[in-house]
């Protein structure tokens, strides 16, 4: 249910980009997602498509690149996968880690065509 | 034609959070985002902590509901300056609306803002909205799982307050889980158990507050 906020904010992201390459139309639209950001990528695309109906982004195509979660331990330098979202180190058992991978939320890229 | 972009989604709002967070410290303000599922007890969190801070400091509110403003109502009798804000829809207050919040409190005059932020374990995790701390307010009816489902709201917290903790002998609530539970998703959480309704625990929490607003008042001297 947070996608459609997030959809909002890619809109603007994507209108502006698009704008200041003089594109007529957007065709794909790709976000990159940490796993603990919990994206849905069929209800973020269905969001945008609501909100970007009308734009030159309507018949965009919106996918999104999942990261895994990460972390690494500031006690015994180990890095591990955090597929459940623990973060206590699996090695050390350290509280004293911090999330490497995961929690991006970014607009990577999109493909455009212009007059 | 590709273009590579590479922008942060909320980075329109991390930026006015940053203003938000500057002007707050300018005023050596502390400002807590409480959040939470709708009905684990935020509001009357709020009037139980009004009720015993008294006048030790001096605190503000934001209330952050999406329609009415039924919770700013429940506030009134303290006399405090309350700012109610209705999302209109919106599942979580960003920094925007917090920021005219702050514009319509006497920050001069304050030592504590208290955000209570809409009723819900997703949105408001991702949106920053330039608060000192975030408290999670996680209640005995919830069910110990909820860290678990909701691990960016944990994650992001410095407090994770259970409340209703009278209600356990009623339910099935595993109070050790939720607290395992809660530090697996944030091993640095802090947790406190307490009753809105009998007062139990109120006094751990007081003193959390209590050392996070001289925290903030004692910065920079």
């Amino acid at each position: 249910m947070h996608e459609f906020g997030l959809a909002q904010e890619i809109f603007r992201i994507v209108m502006a980009a698009a704008l200041r390459n003089r594109a007529t139309e957007v065709r794909k639209v790709v976000v990159v997602a940490g796993a603990m950001r919990a994206v849905v990528e069929s209800q973020l695309a269905f969001h945008f498509t609501v909100i970007a109906r009308g734009s030159m982004a309507q018949r965009a195509q919106l996918v999104v690149e999942t990261l895994p979660a990460r972390g690494r331990c500031r006690q015994c330098e180990a890095e591990f996968d955090a597929p459940d979202f623990g973060l206590a180190c699996p090695r050390c058992g350290s509280a004293e880690t911090s999330l490497i991978q995961g929690g991006e939320l970014l607009v990577k890229e999109i493909e455009i065509a212009g007059s | 034609m590709k273009v590579t972009i590479l922008s942060d989604i909320l980075e329109a709002n991390d930026t006015i959070a940053e203003q938000n967070r500057k002007l707050l410290a300018d005023h050596r303000v502390c400002a807590i985002n409480l959040m939470s599922a709708p009905g684990a007890g935020k509001t009357a969190l709020l009037e139980r902590t009004l009720d015993m801070v008294g006048n030790t400091y001096r605190v503000g509110v934001i209330e952050g509901d999406i329609e009415t403003s039924l919770d700013a109502d429940r506030l009134a009798r303290f006399g405090i300056p309350v700012v109610q804000i209705n999302t209109q829809g919106a599942c979580h207050l960003d920094a925007n609306m917090v920021s005219r919040g702050l514009g319509n409190l006497p920050l001069s005059e304050l030592d504590l803002v208290i955000v209570e932020n809409v009723g819900n374990l997703v949105c408001p995790a991702e949106f920053e909205v330039g608060e000192t701390h975030k408290i999670m307010l996680l209640s005995a009816a919830e069910g110990a799982d909820k860290p678990l489902k909701y691990p960016l709201m944990f994650q992001r917290a410095s407090l994770c307050i259970i409340n209703k903790v009278d209600l356990v002998p009623h339910t099935d609530f595993d109070l050790e889980k939720a607290r395992t539970n809660a530090r697996k998703a944030n091993p640095r959480l802090s947790v406190i158990e307490l009753s809105c309704r009998t007062g139990e625990g109120m006094d751990r929490w007081l003193a959390w507050l209590r050392s996070a607003v001289e925290g903030e008042s004692s910065r920079g001297g």
